[in-house]
């Protein structure tokens, strides 16, 4: 069981910077994202992008101000669950929350903040009639073990970085048998990787099948064979393993089962503290909604400071809360 | 002031219609969301492909980027007629679109 004052759902840069806030206070946090690295979409949707209205900053590329973020928060030497999302929150009598993940980490804190952003990232899955009866028996939308398609035919369906790059990795160090199914016939991911693959193709390593997709699934209990439409007919391929992968979309979840007033895809709160309508559990950033809400990261930082002196009360009941400015405080200490 | 008609099928084939002013500087993303329809989280960049929306082919729209190209190259469901529409401005060469918002 992991232990925390606050445990944050999401590790966005709001999430991130609630660790600041709420460390001022003396208040440990415990950050948990479904993406297996920090930073939510800056890191994930776009890292390279230059943003302007960070206050103090003309212009600062999303993934630099995530790490600034990081560094910021170090001195309190918040805990990280990556790659794994909330399933279920509930509330003991000893007035402390408890939180399971879907691989099952649980974790127990005095106070929750959501600061989901615009949802967990799942996969996209394609629509094919029976493709949840082959999750997880063949079909894999993460490769999270490579290991895993030792010796084994693995097909890949995709054309950005991901289809590419495990192609390449999974064909040169690890599977029997790779073919790369793509719905054009040119790649558009990084140059190299096309590169790569197009040798690979050339090498006879891989097959390559383009202007193709799948449009079925065939199998007794695992996947066993892929029907693939191309320009030049049906094709039914033998396989263990289908990975598709189209990148990733934001979904609100398991959010939807918490018991949270919800307005559309985002969780209402009052704006004096952006506390939701459960006591001890508060919203953050672009996961919230409020008369005049902007979604603005820096509208999310703001929200970060009045969340964390409101749930002070929580944390600490008897505590006195003194504000004082960091220029006040000198270098901050942490914990 | 000139204005404008979009036409928008949403995803359960059920059709709105949205008129709007051209001169505000708004992309067809920004025009469809503010109508009340979920999409541009990435809030325009074409790179989360929630405004992935199929164009009718009679009016013609301004060519896909290269960054859209990319995204669009990675969607299952993407075909000729696919558009992230954030990345259509609004103007009165697009009166009378029809959009239809293609499920994820």
């Amino acid at each position: 069981m992991i232990q925390s004052d606050i445990i944050i759902i999401g590790a966005g840069p709001c999430g991130l910077f609630a660790v600041f806030e709420a460390g001022l206070l003396k208040m440990r946090c415990h950050l948990i994202d479904a993406l297996p690295q920090p930073g939510g979409q800056c890191s994930e949707i776009y890292p390279k992008k230059p943003i302007y209205d960070i206050p103090g900053y003309p212009k600062i590329l999303a993934g630099e101000l995530i790490d600034n973020l990081i560094l910021q928060i170090e001195p309190f030497k918040p805990g990280f669950t990556l790659g794994e999302r909330v399933e279920t929150i509930k509330k003991n009598k000893d007035g402390f929350f408890y939180v399971k993940t879907n691989l099952g980490t649980e974790h127990r804190g005095k106070v929750i903040v959501i600061a989901g952003g615009l949802g967990c990232f799942e996969p996209r899955k394609p629509s094919i009639k029976n493709l949840s009866m082959f999750e997880t028996k063949g079909v894999d939308y993460i490769i999270k073990d490579p290991q895993k398609y030792l010796h084994k035919k693995v097909v890949i369906s995709g054309g950005g970085d991901s289809a590419l790059d495990w192609t390449i990795f999974l064909a040169e160090e690890i599977a029997s048998e790779v073919i790369l199914v793509h719905r054009r016939d040119t790649f558009r991911g990084h140059p190299d990787s096309v590169t790569k693959v197009n040798e690979l193709a050339k090498s006879g390593k891989i097959k390559l099948i383009t202007n193709a997709e799948v449009i079925e699934l065939k199998g007794e209990s695992n996947l066993q064979y892929l029907d693939i439409e191309t320009d030049q007919g049906l094709v039914c391929l033998p396989t263990d393993y289908w990975i598709p992968l189209f990148g990733l979309t934001p979904k609100l979840g398991p959010i939807i089962n918490w018991r949270l007033n919800l307005d559309k895809n985002s969780i209402v709160v009052n704006n004096e503290d952006y506390s939701t309508n459960i006591p001890g559990i508060y919203a953050i950033g672009d996961i919230n909604t409020y008369p005049g809400k902007l979604k603005l990261i820096l509208s999310g930082f703001h929200e970060a400071a009045l969340m964390s002196h409101s749930a002070f009360k929580y944390v600490f009941p008897e505590g006195k809360k003194s504000f004082k400015y960091t220029t006040v405080l000198g270098e901050i200490k942490g914990f | 002031m000139e204005k404008i008609t979009i036409h928008v099928i949403d995803t359960e084939e059920k059709t709105h219609k949205i008129i709007t002013d051209t001169n505000t500087d708004l992309n067809l993303m920004e025009v469809v969301r503010d109508a009340g329809f979920t999409m541009g989280n990435c809030g325009g960049m074409a790179l989360c492909a929630s405004c992935h929306c199929y164009i009718n082919a009679e009016i013609k729209v301004n060519s896909k980027t290269v960054e859209e190209e990319d995204m669009l190259n990675q969607l299952y469901n993407s075909e000729k007629k696919s558009r992230l529409i954030c990345q259509i401005p609004i103007d009165e060469t697009i009166d009378g679109i029809v959009i239809q918002i293609v499920k994820d």
